[in-house]
């Protein structure tokens, strides 16, 4: 009893009972809510209406927040479906994190989480999992006939990163003239908008987990309407620029992803709505969000 | 099994072991300003234990509830997470380019 743990932070004003309640019966279903708690009630504030804070909390309520034990588990799963359904083998078989330049991204955390899921299986080895696209083909392996690569990725938004990226691949593996190298993909998440542009690719794809738009498809006429107005208003709150970021490009996530989706840790994806993300006022003051994205 | 009791519990516990009734969870942010996620952490971790029961946002200790915090009175009434003892009160300190001797000379004790 006498370990300690972070004790979480006092309310710094009194709220209503209403709002009170509101906000304990969200906590009971996101607990990762807890420990953003401040950021959460901020952003409860920010609504001028109650329709607004209704809004918010039906998005954080449909809210897909991995944290580590279910990243983990997903993991686990891709493993089984690379070996056991997709049947690859680990003498023709590379996976790689989508990342292509030297900035740090999530395919590389799912990279090294995935790892360790093939350690029981005997025949796989370091070897088999590269944390950068632009390496592939650096080594002679990498790239021979009858060779499959496996792009992973923790999440797609919009699809169009994918696209670009396996265009290149393809282009890349035409020049070496080696017809018989076969693309996958995975990710631990996926917007259901993006799995047209996937199909379009023409390469076999798993996810555990296929996201709809946070309010486009969630409801139907005036209910749509007076949603989309009300996330309109919300985010002409947020300042219309941040480190030479324009706010427009990100209303209701980046591509209009409408994306309800965060790993425990990570730095969250521009597809979500910027409401839960964007760090700055329009009045030019910082603001506490309950997700983080650096830029 | 609980690892540490935060103060926000120890309050929250002894106001349910005085009343010895439910008591509406708003009453703890009303009065101690205990914000949703203090209380529902609370919630959690308590209900789990079977400590206490949880009914229309009223929270109530359970009969073995009464008789686990009999039980842990002392580690949950008399500990204090501020360890004022370990404090050396500033009359003590000596600052960084100050000489131990000169020290001794301004206390006549030593």
């Amino acid at each position: 009893m006498s370990e300690k743990i972070n004790e979480l932070p006092k309310s710094s004003n009194k709220m209503n009972p209403e709002d009170f309640i509101k906000l304990s019966d969200l906590l009971k279903i996101q607990t990762w809510l807890e420990d953003v708690c401040e950021a959460l009630v901020e952003l409860w504030n920010l609504c001028e209406y109650k329709n607004e804070q209704n809004l918010l909390f039906e998005l954080l309520r449909r809210f897909l927040f991995l944290d580590y034990k279910m990243v983990n588990k997903n993991s686990e799963s891709i493993s089984k479906i690379i070996c056991d359904k997709w049947k690859l083998e680990s003498q023709s078989t590379i996976i790689v994190a989508l990342c292509d330049d030297n900035k740090p991204d999530g395919s590389q955390y799912l990279i090294q989480i995935l790892k360790s899921k093939f350690a029981y299986r005997y025949d796989w080895t370091e070897k088999n999992f590269l944390n950068n696209l632009s390496t592939v083909g650096q080594a002679p392996y990498h790239l021979k006939d009858g060779q499959n690569l496996i792009l992973i990725d923790d999440f797609i938004g919009t699809g169009n990163t994918v696209e670009r990226r396996i265009k290149w691949l393809r282009s890349k593996i035409e020049k070496i003239n080696k017809p018989d190298i076969k693309i996958f993909l995975v990710s631990l998440a996926c917007m259901q908008d993006a799995l047209n542009v996937i199909k379009s690719l023409n390469i076999k794809f798993f996810t555990p987990k296929i996201l709809k738009k946070g309010i486009s498809d969630y409801y139907k006429g005036k209910i749509l309407k007076n949603n989309i107005h009300n996330m309109k208003n919300l985010e002409s709150k947020l300042h219309p620029m941040y480190k030479n970021l324009h706010l427009s490009n990100f209303n209701f996530g980046y591509g209009k992803a409408e994306s309800l989706f965060a790993i425990e840790g990570l730095n969250v994806s521009n597809n979500v709505f910027p409401i839960f993300w964007w760090p700055l006022l329009i009045e030019e003051r910082e603001r506490n969000t309950i997700l983080k994205r650096i830029r | 099994m609980l690892k540490y009791i935060s103060s926000s519990d120890k309050k929250i516990l002894l106001e349910l072991f005085t009343e010895r009734k439910a008591i509406y969870i708003y009453y703890f942010h009303e009065k101690y300003l205990f914000s949703p996620a203090q209380i529902n952490r609370f919630i959690r971790n308590y209900l789990k234990e079977k400590i206490i029961s949880f009914d229309d946002y009223k929270i109530k200790l359970t009969e073995y509830g009464i008789k686990w915090i009999v039980h842990n009175r002392r580690k949950i009434f008399l500990s204090h997470n501020k360890k004022e003892w370990k404090k050396i009160p500033n009359g003590w300190l000596v600052k960084i380019n100050e000489n131990i001797n000169d020290l001794k000379l301004k206390n006549n004790y030593l």
